[in-house]
């Protein structure tokens, strides 16, 4: 059941009508009942998964609440961490290290094979494997009590229009949400989670799709593109992956502002960056902010000195692209990010700039030097294989002034751009709610137009699925 | 320092400055004006701009495919399908002029896909419009290639195409609700068309190649000269060769179903330029023999006839090919003429 579905709408739907008909706690039990349902439609077979991981990290919490012995706090705490990376681990990332062990040995001359397991990977568990994750550490740092009742816990973890691409919630942020009594959005609430929804469809069904087809034919044979089409390939698929990720999260966000929940952001216009670094502040938020705390802080973050900063810098980043996927693509694209920030540290003494501000004219050159810089990472990030990569890159470089067949869906490209820039000029995400109502039904009559013109098209899956 | 998240978290939440002041009901009837406008203006344009955009490569199953298959006559005849060599090498007209046992042929050929999307739409589309009471498969190793990054797009552009699946009986509720839909409105009837409205404004996208002539148009009649291009093409989609399990499975249900219907079937084995084919990836020598080991234990476990011009005749003559693994015209003719002879053989009671 994916969130540009019938199904969803009809799902959502029934959700609704009953969800606000319920008390508090009955609200509770329902969104669990129908988060696992919504999950079930995609695999039930791992439904298990989420609930261990539940158990494992409400028991962990309830404990950590319930001594004093720092010792003891620490070995709870890892308990949760290797409960949960152990899972994570061996779905996700077990044959992709066995086969990397084995061509390993093999170069050193050992006829070696390291079993592999081949095993599906679960929808969403990079996901609310991190969450979970990041309860546990909360609850250990005392941002949060532990939930003495596991429907909460449970709610938190499962809540469906987050679970399976995010954003990744943290406990001290939603928690509370499942805590207390929610009140029947108002009027402006069910407005922007509707527009919401709408903008997000728009920029899934119409951009992200659309845009797939030209990606997915450009690299699946860049020796039969030109350098200017293999680039314009590459700029399409920075604005399919950016629609795709920001309209998923769209839908998330306004779903569950109709039921009374608010999820983080996710994404704030991130190709008007001036610099790498407000991209990442910008860039799937939830995630960079997860390794920010979790990860970079602890390993020093920017107290160590500079050269362990730079690696802490480079080893997160790294991580992070790890945990896109199991492959070498991921890493080499995590690596470069890694180089990007720190280079961009060594040369601009942190100065970020306000990311929210509107850049002008002047900042032209630093937005367009940011975005053909993560334009270049993409590269490893969409290819399949570091020859696939290493296949493009050549392709552009040629520099063979060709044909291009593929400009006519820039037009999609700025479509998405000019979203962007009204949102950050007007610091609204829903910002034609401004308008006149009959405006804005020409905006909803445009959004339907385009989507039913572009829904003729085979549908492509959400990118971040397969994560 | 708060993220910017963060700070947008406290922010009010966005919404129409409006809707403290306008009721409800006043609300919802003037979003629906201004909806209304935008979706007949929206229709009024696609009912003008629609039937003058062509038809989009793939998205339909081709118009060209289906007005082809609808000039041909009733009378029973041989279906050639399959690669390059066999749908748009083999020459139906001199095919039947040289073999007693084929009376008419047709070739029908889709540009790249495996076999199982092939055999796919041979039952659901073509089958259905040309009375054939023969068919006839040719492969090449590539046609079964699992690793090959460009046929699943291919065939989910075939296969996903409204034509397809409606043939196919795999609309559904929703498919025939937009079948009757695309009745009443433009907007859903030349919908495809409408997502490339840049192709108004140059020349129609060229034909997708569905015969024998168009694709020896486009290689040289000459001596076998190496195309780079064309081997770094074939080394990308050949690479890693790995046999198609599931294209292999769907020729075999091919075969099954179209014997229940009284059709023969006859499997090629087709030629390719082996001194530079084989050499083409690591692997594909291997692959390849896998391959025809493959559909040699098919023909066998489904009683079906296999020809081998590739094992019979020497193809190794440069002069007969236009690249690694299409036959130029003197290697098409004397395909056509071997093939002609071998169908005669076992067709003929």
């Amino acid at each position: 059941m994916t969130f540009n579905s019938l199904q969803y709408a009809a799902f959502l739907g029934l959700v609704f009508v009953v969800y606000w008909r319920l008390g508090h706690r009955a609200q509770n039990w329902f969104l669990l009942g129908a988060s696992y349902l919504f999950y079930g439609a995609w695999d039930w077979r791992f439904l298990s998964l989420i609930a261990a991981s539940t158990l494992v990290d409400y028991a962990v919490a309830r404990r950590l609440d319930a001594t004093e012995d720092e010792g003891r706090r620490k070995a709870l705490l890892w308990t949760s961490v290797v409960f949960n990376l152990g899972v994570l681990g061996v779905f996700k990332y077990f044959d992709f290290f066995a086969d990397s062990l084995t061509g390993l040995l093999e170069t050193l001359g050992l006829e070696v094979i390291a079993p592999t397991v081949d095993i599906v990977l679960p929808v969403g568990i990079s996901f609310y494997t991190f969450q979970t994750i990041s309860y546990t550490f909360d609850v250990y740092r005392r941002r949060i009590p532990a939930q003495h009742d596991l429907l909460d816990v449970a709610v938190y973890v499962a809540f469906f229009p987050q679970l399976v691409a995010g954003p990744i919630e943290r406990a001290t942020h939603f928690v509370p949400q499942v805590n207390r009594p929610r009140a029947f959005p108002t009027r402006d609430r069910i407005e922007t989670g509707l527009a919401l929804i709408a903008l997000g469809l728009f920029k899934k069904v119409v951009i992200a799709d659309t845009l797939a087809r030209t990606v997915d034919t450009a690299f699946a044979n860049p020796e039969a593109q030109s350098s200017l089409g293999m680039v314009l390939a590459t700029y399409a698929f920075a604005f399919q992956i950016y629609a795709d990720f920001s309209a998923y999260t769209d839908i998330a966000r306004g779903s569950a502002r109709l039921l009374g929940f608010e999820l983080l952001e996710n994404f704030a216009q991130p190709y008007l960056s001036r610099n790498i670094q407000v991209f990442w502040r910008t860039w799937h938020i939830s995630l960079s902010n997860w390794l920010r705390d979790y990860l970079y802080v602890p390993l020093g973050g920017n107290r160590a000195s500079p050269n362990r900063t730079t690696i802490n810098l480079m080893l997160v980043m790294v991580l992070g692209g790890l945990w896109h996927g199991a492959s070498w693509n991921f890493v080499i694209w995590g690596g470069l990010q890694g180089l990007f920030l720190g280079v961009h540290r060594a040369f601009t003494r942190n100065r970020p700039g306000k990311p929210e501000a509107l850049p002008g004219l002047r900042d032209l050159w630093a937005v367009l030097l940011t975005f053909n810089a993560v334009c270049l990472a993409w590269i490893f990030f969409r290819a399949e294989t570091l020859g696939d990569a290493l296949a493009v890159i050549q392709r552009i470089v040629a520099l063979d002034v060709g044909g291009i067949d593929n400009l006519e869906w820039a037009y999609l490209g700025v479509a998405a751009l000019v979203i962007d820039v009204a949102q950050r000029a007007w610091r609204n995400e829903t910002f034609f709610l401004r308008w006149r109502y009959e405006l804005q039904g020409a905006v909803y009559g445009l959004i339907a137009v385009a989507v039913v013109v572009h829904s003729g098209q085979a549908p492509v899956d959400f990118i971040y699925f397969q994560f | 320092m708060t993220t910017v998240a963060e700070r947008r978290d406290e922010e009010p939440a966005g919404g129409s400055p409006h809707s403290g002041g306008v009721p409800l009901r006043s609300a919802l009837w003037r979003l629906a004006a201004g909806a209304l406008v935008v979706v007949l203006l929206a229709e009024l344009a696609a009912r003008v701009l629609g039937p003058q955009l062509p038809v989009a490569r793939y998205e339909e199953l081709t118009a060209q495919h289906l007005e082809q298959l609808a000039a041909l006559d009733d009378r029973p005849g041989t279906l050639l399908a399959g690669a390059s060599q066999i749908a748009a090498g083999v020459d139906p007209e001199a095919l039947a002029s040289r073999s007693a046992a084929v009376d008419d042929a047709y070739a029908f050929w889709l540009a790249g896909p495996g076999i199982g999307t092939v055999t796919d739409t041979v039952r659901h589309v073509v089958l259905p419009r040309y009375p054939a009471d023969t068919v006839v498969i040719g492969l090449t190793s590539r046609e079964l290639n699992a690793s090959g990054n460009s046929q699943p797009l291919l065939a989910s552009a075939v296969s996903g195409s409204q034509g397809f699946r409606e043939d196919a009986g795999e609309l559904g509720v929703l498919g025939r609700i937009d079948q009757e839909l695309s009745e009443l409105s433009a907007l859903v009837r030349y919908r495809r068309r409408l997502t490339s409205p840049a192709d108004l404004l140059r020349e129609p996208p060229g034909q997708p190649i569905s015969d024998r002539g168009q694709l020896l148009d486009r290689l040289p009649l000459e001596t076998y000269e190496p195309n780079e291009d064309h081997l770094d093409q074939e080394r990308r989609a050949l690479r890693d060769y790995e046999l198609d399990r599931e294209h292999l499975e769907s020729l075999r249900s091919f075969v099954l179903w179209a014997r229940e219907r009284g059709l023969r079937v006859v499997l090629v084995d087709l030629p390719v330029y082996e001194p530079e084919y084989l050499d083409l990836t690591e692997g594909l020598a291997e692959g390849d023999q896998a391959y025809r080991a493959a559909i040699r234990e098919l023909a066998e476990e489904t009683g079906t006839t296999l020809l081998d011009p590739r094992s019979a005749l020497s193809w190794d003559d440069p002069d007969l090919w236009g690249d690694v693994n299409h036959l130029n015209a003197e290697g098409a003719e004397r395909l056509t003429a071997w093939l002609a002879h071998r169908l005669d053989e076992v067709l003929r009671p």
